[in-house]
């Protein structure tokens, strides 16, 4: 196979020969001829290097946090819980899951590599302690503070820097990230806002936020506490943690194995790589993804999901001024604010899915059609009808009503919202949070400012996640951005590709 | 005068994507390459009275990584597919020359580069690096003839690369 062709120029010639080479996918002929060029071309070898390197980078920017693209909510198989009493310590329950998984990911995670492998070595000079998963008493070491970054912890005068031994308690990350070092040679990286308790040689307490830990073999066994008596020990992998707001959690393996266990339920899972599970307090534990699948009930999908997918109901809720009226004069007041709310509206089992005209009794008349799918998101569109628009984002509330679960399936309720730059046809988004059954959701958006120019959209996205034999509503529930100026567009913002 | 450890960590964090690339383009697999990585660093403390100064350490990291790379290739099969000696010592040799790190201007410049690019290089770029498609997968992944569609990335490549280059001279650039 050549990647030469009629339309193709030497140089793009050459990068695919490269990135061929890179991926595994040359001939014998191919590869004897791209080591000659590599001998003999001092140019070649040049961009050759550079392309690697360039490559990297570009895998680095891709996906700077390593999360892939969820699979259509189609794809779906079956979960089955496994008793904790049929779990051996090493039982191979499930199989491995394939190694295909974000590079950007391996990029990212090369950091903590480098200094976990490093590190191990220094740790092991000056401290011969057996690792243990018992709890440590206070004041002794546990950990060494690997790098703290552009971490800010909330008690900045006591704030440990970069190489500080650690003792058992707690580490509370206000913003930023910082690596931790177990005397097990465990590494654990926080990402703030994150309130993390280390517990002893081998075991922390994840609280609220999100950690990413990373087992080399001779720490196997390293432990993190979550709320509701949840546990995750590793089988040797590297895996993460977050505990939102509501005290579910999720677990999401990238390589190796877990075992997520709830022992005062008589819960157990094994985790391969590629999975994640999600724990609801008072709700069984649920794998969401398994090996690259998803689940029913699968709640992982997050913003990415719907910005980008082809599952999106679309709808035809309208942004209103608050009394007024017409929605396009909303911005010409200043102060006003542009105001979302949802009231009563009811959905219906997705195996008959029903369409309701909606009528707000308040200010807000919602006066399109919103049609319901199980875990398809209902979603609500405001375009900005004008260049220079300056908005404040102000705080909100989410009440929703999801109705009892089947079987194994926890319910719970996803709100996203996002800023759409029509020049950029980008999507940034503010808010992606779940909320658990029957309760009110705070939208917390930090009175966060944007500006917005004609065909920019903001949108919110609400849908029940899981599947539910019994209705799902959002109550009374309401969002708000303030106009609170108007600019001149700018001139030297580029026109989109 | 040996290094400190904290120097070396932090030396080999700042060049975390050279090293990864350099061991790649030996093995040309990023799973087995991040293996070398990791064992190299490892090495680089256990050794670090044997590394003079900060400029000796990326050289004698590579090098550790060619023979640890090699040796890994040996492993996994009998006859490996891999560069001479003599094309690996040239390869080494000029790679001392893209040390430098990418700098937060760099960065930024590839990040605004990759953002403008269309819809479908987009995609493209998404199939191969965030779901991690490789050869007939990623072809598959974008309803591509295999040999088009490394072309395709090979034309997003350059396209980024030329982008952020034109962007750090001070032009506007588009993709």
């Amino acid at each position: 196979m050549s990647d030469r062709d009629d339309h193709t120029n030497p140089r793009d010639a050459d990068t695919a020969l490269i990135l061929r080479y890179l991926d595994g996918q040359l001939s014998d002929d191919e590869f004897a001829a791209l080591e000659a060029r590599l001998h003999d071309d001092a140019d070649f070898r040049s961009r050759f290097i550079a392309m690697t390197i360039h490559a990297g980078y570009i895998a680095a920017v891709v996906a700077p946090d390593g999360v892939a693209a969820a699979d259509d909510e189609s794809d779906i198989i079956e979960a089955e819980p496994i008793p904790v009493a049929q779990l051996g310590p090493r039982d191979p329950i499930r199989a491995h899951g394939g190694r295909v998984r974000s590079e950007a990911i391996r990029y990212a995670a090369a950091a903590v590599l480098l200094i976990a492998a490093a590190v191990v070595v220094t740790l092991m000079q000056r401290d011969t302690t057996n690792p243990a998963d018992t709890a440590a008493p206070a004041g002794r070491t546990v950990a060494a503070m690997l790098n703290t970054g552009d971490a800010e912890f909330a008690d900045r005068a006591s704030a440990p820097q970069s190489g500080d031994t650690l003792t058992a308690g707690p580490l509370r990350l206000t913003s930023g990230t910082a690596q931790v070092m177990f005397n097990s040679s465990a590494v654990v990286s926080l990402s703030g806002p994150c309130d993390f308790d280390m517990i002893g040689d081998n075991a922390g307490r994840l609280s609220a936020g999100s950690i990413d830990v990373y087992v080399p073999e001779r720490a196997h066994g390293f432990a993190v506490e979550l709320p509701d008596g949840v546990r995750v020990v590793d089988l040797g992998t590297r895996f993460r943690v977050s505990v939102l707001p509501s005290d579910a959690s999720d677990v999401e393996v990238f390589r190796g194995r877990v075992r997520v266990e709830r022992p005062n339920r008589s819960e157990a899972y094994e985790l391969v790589a590629d999975s994640i599970a999600r724990v609801v307090p008072n709700s069984p534990i649920r794998i969401t993804r398994e090996a690259g699948k998803l689940r029913t009930g699968a709640v992982i999908s997050r913003a990415a999901d719907w910005l980008g997918a082809s599952t999106m109901t679309s709808t035809n809720w309208e942004f209103r001024r608050q009394g007024g009226p017409d929605p396009q004069d909303a911005w010409r007041s200043l102060g006003s604010p542009l105001e979302w709310s949802a009231k009563r509206e009811r959905f219906e089992n997705s195996t008959r899915p029903v369409t309701y005209p909606i009528v707000d009794r308040t200010a807000i008349r919602i006066n399109g059609p919103l049609r319901y799918q199980e875990r398809r998101w209902a979603i609500a569109d405001w375009v900005c009808p004008q260049d220079g628009l300056e908005l404040k984002a102000n705080d909100g509330v989410l009440d929703s009503q999801i109705g009892s679960p089947t079987e194994n399936e926890a319910p719970g309720s996803q709100i996203v919202v996002a800023i759409f730059d029509d020049s950029a046809k980008r999507w940034t988004v503010l808010l992606d949070s779940i909320g658990d059954d029957d309760q009110q959701v705070s939208i917390p958006l930090d009175r966060r400012r944007f500006a917005l120019d004609a065909g920019d959209r903001i949108r919110i996205a609400w849908r029940a996640t899981g599947s539910h034999n019994e209705q799902a509503r959002l109550n009374d529930s309401a969002l708000a951005f303030t106009v609170v100026g108007v600019r001149s567009r700018n001139p030297s913002r580029p026109d989109a590709p | 005068m040996a290094l400190p450890h904290d120097q070396i960590v932090r030396v080999l964090m700042r060049h975390r994507v050279q090293l990864l690339a350099f061991i790649r383009a030996i093995v040309s697999d990023v799973h087995l390459a991040e293996d070398i990585l990791q064992d190299v660093s490892a090495l680089a403390i256990q050794k670090s009275d044997a590394i003079d100064g900060e400029d000796h350490l990326l050289p004698w990291v590579r090098q550790a990584a060619r023979y640890k790379a090699m040796n890994a290739l040996a492993k996994r099969s009998r006859q490996p597919r891999a560069f001479g000696d003599k094309t690996l010592d040239l390869i080494e040799a000029d790679w001392a020359a893209h040390d430098t790190a990418a700098s937060n201007d760099t960065l930024d410049a590839l990040e605004q580069c990759v953002e403008r690019l269309s819809p479908y290089s987009r995609s493209i770029l998404d199939a191969r690096y965030k779901q991690g498609h490789v050869g007939d997968q990623l072809a598959e992944a974008v309803k591509r003839k295999t040999a088009s569609v490394y072309v395709q990335l090979s034309r997003i490549h350059n396209a980024l690369a030329d982008c952020v280059r034109r962007r750090l001279a001070g032009e506007v650039a588009d993709v």
